[in-house]
């Protein structure tokens, strides 16, 4: 029973990548470990299949989750630990796209959109069936 | 051997078949010639009859273990329960769009019985055979299930993912749904085609439409369900772009069916009706190609090759173009059409409304996915477009949209003979639904946060207004009930969760939510193509005893994947849920304990939205009808 | 009817056939499943690795001032690192390009014997063992080879084996540019 354990364990060890992540990270106050939660949601495994480094269990989600418990720790805030792995492995790792000019469209599309729609709601159905109204 | 014989015969028998129905009835229909017309429902039979034999040949080449068939060889292995090897046909590419192909078949079938309008019959079924003939010649030119492998293999199994109840009900519902707006597309296209788009058009989209919508409302839910249920950290939902991309047709079917009412009632919007159905057509196809292109970064995808993305791709553009051509050559009938006018405060505003921002929602969600895509294609950069972006967006996006939900059910039409006083009962319902989430809240949380606040109060109010039109429309009370019902899910679980990882040892306990755990033991666990350990956890709650409940771990022999089995203890108000994480020195195992209030209602709220579907296919009673 | 007619009717067309252009361009042009390196120009991140065979040597940027060098992340667990290793070989004897190594999450003695399998091209090698400065150079997959200027900058990251092929059109060259405009 025991060997079979070990041998469990190693292969387990050897070939997981799709389970959960291992050794529970302790910190010192809630608040922290609500940060460690939310932003390892946030952060992607970049060698996976569209996973947060939360849910992988590949070895450089495994790497990553530990760098961000460090950098928790070492009360590093949530922006800086976004910018120091962005700064590694471009925007592509977090999850959240940016708000700069090449994402300009991304991020105000659901504003222009509603006026828009509106619009159209005026254009081919207020004006079109109700010319009293216009 | 033998069966890739017969399965390929049959494929190319089927393809015949698919020529036939495409070309004579629409031939027929530009000579008119009632002969050539006649072709179409006999055509379409022998099409279903060929490619059901080629089904049914596929599914016994996995019963019988079959391994020269170099698809069967890759999905399936001697050891894999029998349930599996049955379903593990739509498994992958090539016999999920076989599964396509039956599942189309199925639904033209099912339209040919339908002998309410003669002279749209033949049209309708020569456009559901062009799409047949595309995915037939998609299936046989690039991905062929029937293809032999030289060297039989003992097989590779099914992956271990899909080896659960979810993988045995999603996937055909799921495509049941999104081909079934193929049908809807069909009538316009062939009402396009005869310039005829009445009420009787209408009404039989909007049937063929909600059934389809239906059905993937259904597979969305058992989709989600199943993700909970075996991925591990009790998620259930992603923002995946292949979840996406199953998402967008549902909006834009939701959109076409309440305009469709529109147009049945007061002969409005059938320019709009139209579009919409041709666009949540082109959406199930975009969908099938953003999966199967390889162009996406998606944990559902299925195998990549630009050779089947490039044929998709033109498959789509072709469909879409030609579609929209003949619309496009249409439309000046539709807005020649007289002025029907409105209030401001009739159903007919609400539901333009309603429709704009479903296709707006839609929309969001479409940029979103294929936003990186796009800056990659123009190589501008690589970025992700995630949960975050899309839980922030839509999130205003569906509060505003659960307002005008509200709004629409109290809302009467501008022709209706009694129209009550809006502003009485709008002003109570907004208060009382307020006051109780209020109260919700308080008591539950002891906080008041302005979002679940927001969004509990506007789910009373879609319910309270939804319930006012019960007895005339109780489809509509189901569904939008379901909807509010999948939203307080939603809020609810989100702030009243509580999760712990910890290390525990055979007899510790630990405390989440009013719950205790107790580890008991662990036992081996082996199944014939896998083995494992299991745990066992005693559920307490205030020294009750509840339940066992006991997560697995399980290596997968053939394919050397470690799957982690959820154990999972479920009621309506509450899950408990229980992961088994990784085996620690001595004894410590690793554990993710969750605590998830209302998680059912989100799964509950959708199959409530289907019944309502279900209940408003039912046919209207004649004195219901409005001018 | 006009030119203008049919212009104008069919103008909706226009933005769909500009998103089917996209999608077909995705299928040939995107990098889906590569990541380009963010710290292209950047100065090479401190480190102070000790070194694989003189645990008492440190192994840091200074070493790239200079001339034009690579630096080649790989592991003994890593298949493809040892099929790259006869390219390596060849570029350190045959192209006379210094190349440095960092032994990547790896264990000591493994790696001292894996070279001795297949060779050692490296002036120097750094071992890290916990993976940190791999992911201060935004690591993500071995074998990867980066190409260091002079003044200790990244020019370039490659992921992967190099073969001759990318060595020929797309490293060599890359390399070459930068010793002419010096």
């Amino acid at each position: 029973m025991k060997l079979f354990t070990a041998l469990f364990f190693i292969s387990v060890a050897c070939i997981t990548v799709y389970a959960l992540p291992t050794d529970p990270y302790p910190f010192s106050s809630e608040k922290e470990t609500k940060r460690f939660v939310t932003l390892t949601q946030e952060i992607r495994c970049v060698v996976c299949q569209n996973q947060n480094i939360s849910s992988s269990n590949a070895p450089l989600a495994t790497d990553l989750r530990e760098k961000v418990y460090r950098m928790i720790v070492e009360k590093k805030s949530d922006a800086e630990i976004k910018t120091y792995l962005v700064k590694r492995y471009g925007e592509f790792i977090l999850f959240e796209p940016p708000f700069n000019s090449l994402t300009l469209l991304l991020w105000l599309f659901p504003f222009i959109g509603l006026l828009a729609a509106l619009f159209f709601v005026y254009r081919f159905a207020i004006a079109r069936h109700t010319p009293s109204l216009l | 051997m033998t069966i890739a014989l017969i399965g390929n015969m049959a494929l190319i028998i089927a393809l015949c078949f698919a020529l036939a129905q495409s070309i004579f009835p629409l031939w027929g229909h530009f000579r008119h010639n009632v002969y050539l017309l006649a072709f179409a429902r006999p055509s379409a039979f022998g099409q279903c009859f060929f490619i059901l034999v080629a089904y049914f040949f596929l599914t016994l080449a996995f019963a019988t273990n079959d391994f020269s068939i170099a698809y069967v060889a890759a999905n399936s292995h001697s050891s894999l329960p029998l349930m599996y090897k049955l379903t593990a046909v739509w498994g992958a590419h090539e016999g999920s769009i076989l599964l396509w192909i039956v599942i189309l078949n199925a639904w033209t079938i099912g339209f040919s019985f339908y002998k309410k309008d003669p002279a749209l019959l033949p049209l309708v079924i020569a456009i559901l055979g062009i799409i047949s003939l595309c995915f037939l010649c998609f299936l046989l030119l690039t991905s062929n299930p029937f293809l032999t492998t030289l060297t039989p293999q003992s097989g590779q199994d099914l992956n271990p993912l899909l080896q659960d109840p979810g993988f045995v009900i999603h996937p055909p519902f799921l495509y049941t749904g999104y081909v079934g707006f193929s049908v809807a597309f069909a009538i316009t296209q062939a009402a396009l085609l005869r310039g005829v788009l009445d009420h009787a058009w209408a009404e039989l989209t909007r049937r063929f439409a909600l059934a389809a919508w239906c059905f993937l409302t259904l597979g969305i839910t058992l989709g989600s369900w199943w993700a909970y249920r075996v991925l591990g950290w009790g998620g259930f939902w992603f923002w995946d772009p292949v979840e996406n991309a199953s998402l967008l047709p549902w909006l834009s079917g939701i959109a076409l069916i309440h305009v469709l009412v529109l147009v049945e009632k007061r002969g409005m919007a059938t320019g709009w009706a139209s579009l919409l159905a041709i666009i949540t057509f082109a959406l199930s196809l975009l969908g099938t190609f953003l999966v199967r292109s390889g162009v996406l970064i998606s944990a559902h995808t299925f195998a990549n090759d630009p050779a089947r993305g490039v044929f998709l791709l033109l498959l789509l553009a072709l469909v879409s173009t030609a579609a929209l051509i003949i619309y496009l050559l249409r439309l000046p009938q539709f807005l020649s059409s007289p002025r029907l006018p409105f209030s401001w405060r009739s159903r007919e505003l609400a539901l333009w409304l309603n429709s704009a921002l479903l296709s707006l929602a839609m929309t969001t969600i479409l940029l979103g996915t294929l936003y990186p895509l796009l800056l990659d294609a123009l190589h501008l950069g690589t970025i992700s477009v995630g949960a975050p972006y899309f839980n922030k967006v839509m999130l205003p996006l569906t509060l505003v949209l659960m307002v005008f939900m509200g709004l629409g059910a109290l809302s009467t039409w501008t022709t209706a003979t009694h129209t009550p006083p809006l502003w009485p009962v709008l002003i109570k319902k907004a208060l009382i639904s307020l006051l109780s989430a209020t109260a919700c809240l308080w008591g539950s949380t002891g906080q008041l946060a302005i979002i679940p606040l927001l969004a509990l109060s506007l789910s009373f109010w879609v319910i309270l207004s939804a319930a006012t039109a019960w007895r005339s429309q109780p489809g509509m009370t189901l569904a939008h009930t379901g909807f509010a019902l999948l939203v307080i899910g939603l809020m609810l679980s989100s702030t009243l969760n509580e999760e712990r990882e910890v290390r525990v040892k055979p007899g510790d306990a630990t405390q989440v939510g009013p719950y205790q755990f107790i580890f008991l033991d662990t036992q081996q666990a082996n199944g014939t193509n896998y083995h494992g350990i299991r745990a066992n956890f005693a559920v307490n709650k205030q020294q009750r005893h509840i339940t066992i409940l006991s997560p697995e771990k399980r290596i997968y022999t053939v394919r050397d994947m470690v799957m982690t089995k959820v154990a999972i203890h479920p009621s309506i108000f509450r899950d408990l849920y229980l992961a088994l994480g990784e085996p620690l020195d001595a004894q410590y195992w690793s554990v993710r304990i969750y605590y998830k209030p209302f998680v059912r209602f989100i799964w509950g709220g959708g199959l409530l939205m289907m019944i309502g579907g279900i209940v408003a296919l039912r046919p209207r009673k004649e004195n219901r009808k409005l001018a | 009817m006009t030119r203008y007619f049919f212009i104008k009717k069919f103008s909706p067309l226009f933005f769909l056939f500009v998103l089917f252009f996209l999608l077909w361009r995705s299928l040939f042009y995107a990098h889906t499943h590569e990541l380009p390196s963010a710290l292209i120009g950047e100065p090479l991140p401190h480190f102070q690795l000790k070194t694989l065979y003189a645990p008492h040597s440190f192994l840091t940027p200074t070493v790239f001032h200079g001339q034009v060098s690579l630096l080649n992340v790989w592991a003994t667990w890593c298949q493809a690192c040892s099929q790259e290793q006869e390219m390596l070989m060849k570029i350190s004897q045959d192209y006379h390009i210094p190349i440095y190594g960092i032994d990547y999450k790896d264990n000591a003695d493994a790696a001292k014997k894996w070279l001795q399998d297949y060779g050692n091209p490296y002036i120097s090698i750094g071992s890290d063992p916990s993976g940190d400065t791999a992911i201060d150079l935004g690591v993500y997959g071995t074998p990867e080879t980066f190409i260091i200027s002079p003044h200790g900058k990244i020019i370039y990251r490659h992921v992967g084996v190099i073969d001759q092929h990318t060595w020929d059109h797309v490293l060599y060259p890359l390399i070459q540019q930068y010793r002419d405009t010096q």
